[in-house]
């Protein structure tokens, strides 16, 4: 197994750090800095970590909307927030899910 | 065994995964319901008001700190907020007459938000039959009637003009939701910053959608008038049955003033059911609410629903406490609009300046004065002290009040 890119949690917590900046500073940068994370993810990741690639996107808007209510966020707010995100989470999530099909193609033809 | 377990963790993962990305997907499907159904109106005048935020934007940033002054209206129109007019079979169930071109606004709410969390919000209450000046050199009448006289007033100019049945209906209520806000303004020294309005069958839809809303009652009530016939004691309504709940006043102690109370503690009822746990995270329910409240309520433009929502939501909990503004005589005569409620306008003006001053404390002064007990015959006016409400109790919207 190549040892090339970042195992699945510095996947994740990667991901995870630009969408949550992006979510603190709030405004159009929340959808597009969980854009920038996921596809970022994709890119840097290990072949090993392309399950957490694809699963993640998710997980990830729903952890940042929700600990947005533990700065003050109304419930109602987190979630206008979460249900607004849905086309750019869609986006990253087809994505994601190219960028991982042409490495994995990539990857084969290299092997062959 | 370590690859049964990884084969587990993964299977979670994709299963959560996938249901929270079709759960955000029904709430961005809602969400665009809510906002493209939505009935906005341009009633604040412009120049009123701070700078509106961008309807739809997603925001994490904390919305800047403002108090919030909200109207909030109940009107008893034949038509749903879309302008369709009602079924027969809907208004014969409504108890509503037929439509007579009369459009009152029988409930009139004032509640502020303070931007600071820690202060209290609250919701002053203007009963219909205020006898005050009406905006737009109407002159004195029913507080009421503010709305249909401006609304009937531009109607008939933009017939005259040759402007189209439809297009003149639009404009000229447009024109009658901003004189009720000039003169609600007027009479409480409020600057309105939003307009809600609601007409009588949506909110009897939305009582339904939350599945009722629960009331208590001192006595038991028999009211041919507006069909209200209920026990005594705690019950849930909903529907029709809510309607008549919140519009009944003949048989009461306190007549319009007492219906004030129960439509304060209704709202407060319905607004801590909206926001139980039960109807949010509850996908039909959340679609049946938003459909109601669309087809229900008139925003002004600037707003959102779930701006609106988020609004509402503070009237849940201890941080709401409800008024009635202080009235003088309840059975004032009148030359031409029959017996009205007298009030004083420095006396209201004065009464929301104490609330705005000192709300953040919940036992401030002249929260508990005795109301003058409406005094039939009586000649003599009886000026009720300025830091004196209208209230027994301030409804509080902690618990369910038993009302009369």
């Amino acid at each position: 197994m190549s040892t090339k890119g970042l195992p699945w949690w510095a996947v994740a917590a990667g991901a995870t750090a630009v969408a949550g900046v992006g979510g603190l500073v709030g405004g159009p940068y929340f959808p597009a800095a969980v854009v920038a994370g996921c596809v970022l993810a994709a890119i840097a990741a290990n072949r090993s970590a392309f399950f957490t690639v694809v699963a993640q996107p998710p997980l990830i808007v729903t952890a940042i909307a929700v600990a947005t209510l533990l700065f003050g966020q109304s419930f109602l707010g987190a979630v206008a927030q979460l249900s607004t995100v849905f086309p750019y989470l869609a986006a990253t999530m087809a994505a994601v899910g190219l960028i991982v099909l042409v490495r994995l193609r990539l990857g084969r033809n290299r092997r062959a | 065994m370590n690859k049964t377990l990884r084969w587990t963790a993964r299977t979670v993962v994709v299963t959560m995964s996938a249901a929270l990305f079709g759960a955000i997907a029904f709430g961005y499907y809602t969400y665009h319901r809510a906002v493209d159904n939505l009935v906005t109106d341009d009633v604040i005048v412009a120049g009123d008001q701070g700078v509106p935020m961008p309807p739809g934007s997603p925001t994490l940033a904390p919305r800047p700190a403002e108090d919030t002054t909200i109207l909030l209206v109940g009107v008893d129109s034949r038509t749903d907020a879309h302008g369709h007019p009602l079924s027969r079979e809907v208004l014969d169930e409504l108890r509503a007459g037929n439509a007579d071109g009369e459009q009152n606004t029988d409930t009139m709410m004032v509640v502020h938000i303070p931007a600071d969390p820690t202060k209290h919000a609250f919701a002053v209450s203007l009963p219909r039959d205020s006898y005050v000046d009406i905006a737009g050199g109407f002159g004195t009448h029913k507080l009421n009637s503010a709305y249909a006289r401006a609304k009937n007033a531009k109607l008939t100019e933009l017939l005259n003009n040759g402007v189209g049945q439809a297009d003149a209906e639009k404009q000229a209520t447009t024109a009658g939701r901003r004189n009720l806000i000039a003169t609600v303004t007027a009479l409480t020294g409020l600057r309105v910053d939003h307009y809600a309005e609601i007409n009588l069958y949506g909110f009897s839809e939305i009582t339904k959608a939350v599945g009722g809303v629960p009331v208590c009652l001192n006595e038991s009530v028999h009211d041919k008038y507006s069909g209200a016939y209920f026990p005594a004691g705690k019950q849930t309504l909903k529907g029709v049955d809510a309607l008549k709940f919140v519009r009944q006043r003949h048989g009461l102690p306190g007549g319009d003033l007492d219906r004030v109370r129960r439509q304060q503690a209704f709202l407060a009822g319905l607004a801590n059911r909206i926001f139980s746990a039960g109807t949010l995270t509850d996908p039909g329910k959340v679609t049946s609410l938003v459909d109601s409240l669309t087809n229900a309520v008139v925003l002004d433009k600037n707003w959102d629903l779930v701006s609106f929502a988020q609004q509402l939501q503070s009237l849940t909990g201890d941080r709401v406490r409800f008024f009635t503004i202080p009235t003088i005589r309840p059975d004032l005569p009148t030359p031409y609009d029959g017996s009205a409620v007298e009030v004083d306008p420095a006396q209201v003006r004065s009464f929301v300046q104490e609330l705005l001053a000192d709300h953040q404390s919940s036992t401030g002064s002249g929260r508990t004065g005795k109301p003058e007990p409406p005094k039939k015959g009586k000649s003599s006016v009886v000026v009720q002290r300025i830091n004196q409400t209208a209230d027994e109790h301030p409804i509080d919207a902690s618990e369910v009040p038993c009302v009369n």
